[in-house]
């Protein structure tokens, strides 16, 4: 299959209850609007026309430490905190090496298919591609980073804590797949006063976009141009230009 | 072959020591993570960090044409005092500057050429034909290189050309491999003095080269943003990165 689909209106409503396709598979359509494959979490459906950030990433499965993997491994074996992984939590998602001190730093390797680990287990990281420089035991220097389309999250209000993934296009159930917008032209729950033309940025409501401010300009993401006005808390329509 | 090839994971890893594609050609992976073929330049590039495009050179830039007729596949400009490599353009723009040449407002792209002498006339290979009649007005025509073609790593806090991507591995000197250009990567951060690496926060060019940092007011209003952090490492370490501003 290309990695990218064509698609046409109407293939955006889809709905999985199995994953059908990669986690942020691309579809696009003839006139310009993007979409990604998506899940949502287990825990809170995904609703129509609000925007979505990724999951954040798990505090006791970050700078954990690995047992040492040669150059040409495809799996990197590391300790968990004291939280579990669920089945194909990170399938999708990467193996990063944060830290310099750590032979292989700076690498960040593709995680496949994988079963679950039990809250502080040995997690067998089962790699798409091959370790490229050997890692070392390094304590807490690798990490495990959900696919920015696992387990999507309303875009939590006023301080960014991951990044911007789309505007979802149709309610998706919890642990189903879908489809949200990544770029183009869709309706997204509105705050304040928008204004056609201008740029807006995520709302202090979760899920919302809201104008530009002064305030929040410099730390948080741009999204896109208002298209069409609608009053705040109603749903106005924007052209998704600056999420990727 | 198709403008955009589809890859797989490994295919970002790969480096070549003699040119297999052209400069740019663009790589994309499912996940959203996008790449672009390009030359390592004076220095080895290391696994990481982020690049910038070369630097125009300044005895190659405003320089006088001799007249090219439209539908014309060379134009012949009198380089400054700074030789050319062979293939130091090829891929790059020859580009009209200034308004007062007939043919101004054109860029065209330059095919594979030979070495120029410091100095010497250059008879720059169109890969199309001249639109609008360029006239040989002084000081109007410019060679601007492939932004792939000879990557550098991004100058700290100032910049001095377009961003090219983040090294996905090392390659050596003059040889050939992919920088990314958009998804998740990994790259060098530092905490700004104001600000430390936060996950969620715009991310731009840092205060060491190859670096990034979180945005700042003194640098916000003219450093091109790159991207978003995903997973924070403490400063001069290595965080996610999701690359959402480089094109």
């Amino acid at each position: 299959m290309p990695n990218t689909i064509n698609g046409s209106d109407g293939d955006q409503f889809a709905v999985h209850t199995t994953q059908q396709l990669s986690l942020g598979q691309e579809m696009r359509f003839p006139d310009g609007r993007r979409f990604r494959y998506a899940k949502a979490p287990s825990g809170t459906a995904v609703v129509v026309a609000k925007l979505y950030q990724a999951a954040i990433p798990v505090a006791n499965h970050v700078l954990q430490t690995a047992a040492a993997a040669a150059a040409g491994a495809t799996s990197v074996t590391l300790t968990l905190g004291a939280t579990a992984v669920t089945a194909d939590q990170y399938r999708d998602g990467y193996l990063v090496v944060d830290l310099a001190a750590n032979t292989g730093f700076g690498y960040i390797y593709q995680i496949g298919p994988h079963g679950d680990v039990a809250a502080s287990g040995d997690f067998i990281v089962p790699l798409r591609g091959t370790v490229q420089v050997a890692i070392d035991a390094t304590a807490n220097s690798v990490s495990l980073v959900p696919n920015n389309y696992s387990g999507v999250i309303l875009a939590v209000a006023t301080t960014p804590t991951a990044v911007l993934v789309g505007v979802s296009q149709k309610p998706i159930p919890v642990s189903n797949f879908g489809w949200i917008l990544v770029a183009g032209t869709t309706t997204c729950l509105t705050q304040g006063t928008v204004v056609i033309g201008t740029i807006v940025k995520p709302g202090t409501a979760a899920g919302s976009l809201a104008p530009q401010a002064t305030a929040v300009d410099l730390e948080t993401q741009t999204v896109g141009i208002c298209t069409r006005v609608a009053t705040t808390t109603d749903y106005s329509t924007f052209c998704i230009m600056n999420l990727e | 072959m198709s403008n955009v090839i589809s890859g797989h994971e490994g295919d970002q890893w790969k480096t070549h020591a003699s040119k297999q594609l052209n400069y740019g050609q663009e790589m994309r992976f499912i996940d959203g993570r996008r790449y672009r073929y390009a030359k390592a330049g004076a220095v080895a590039v290391v696994v990481a960090k982020l690049y910038q495009a070369p630097i125009p050179v300044t005895n190659h830039v405003l320089r006088t044409p001799s007249a090219a007729a439209v539908g014309d596949r060379t134009v012949t400009i009198a380089l400054g005092a700074t030789a050319a490599a062979e293939d130091a353009y090829l891929d790059g723009y020859l580009v009209v500057d200034l308004a007062t040449n007939t043919g101004f407002g054109h860029i065209y792209q330059i095919a594979n050429h030979k070495a120029i002498a410091s100095s010497g006339s250059f008879a720059v290979p169109l890969r199309s034909a001249v639109q609008v009649a360029i006239s040989t007005q002084a000081t109007s025509v410019s060679l601007i290189p492939n932004n792939y073609n000879g990557v550098i790593l991004a100058i700290a806090t100032t910049p001095t050309a377009s961003l090219a991507g983040v090294a996905a591995a090392p390659f050596a000197i003059g040889s050939f491999g992919w920088v990314q250009v958009a998804g998740n990567c990994m790259c060098l951060t530092e905490d700004n003095g104001a600000v430390n690496v936060t996950e969620g926060y715009q991310l731009i060019v840092g205060g060491t080269t190859g670096s990034l940092m979180p945005q700042a007011t003194a640098v916000s209003l003219t450093v091109p943003e790159v991207g978003i952090c995903v997973r924070a490492a403490t400063t001069t370490d290595y965080s996610t990165v999701c690359l959402t501003r480089i094109e």
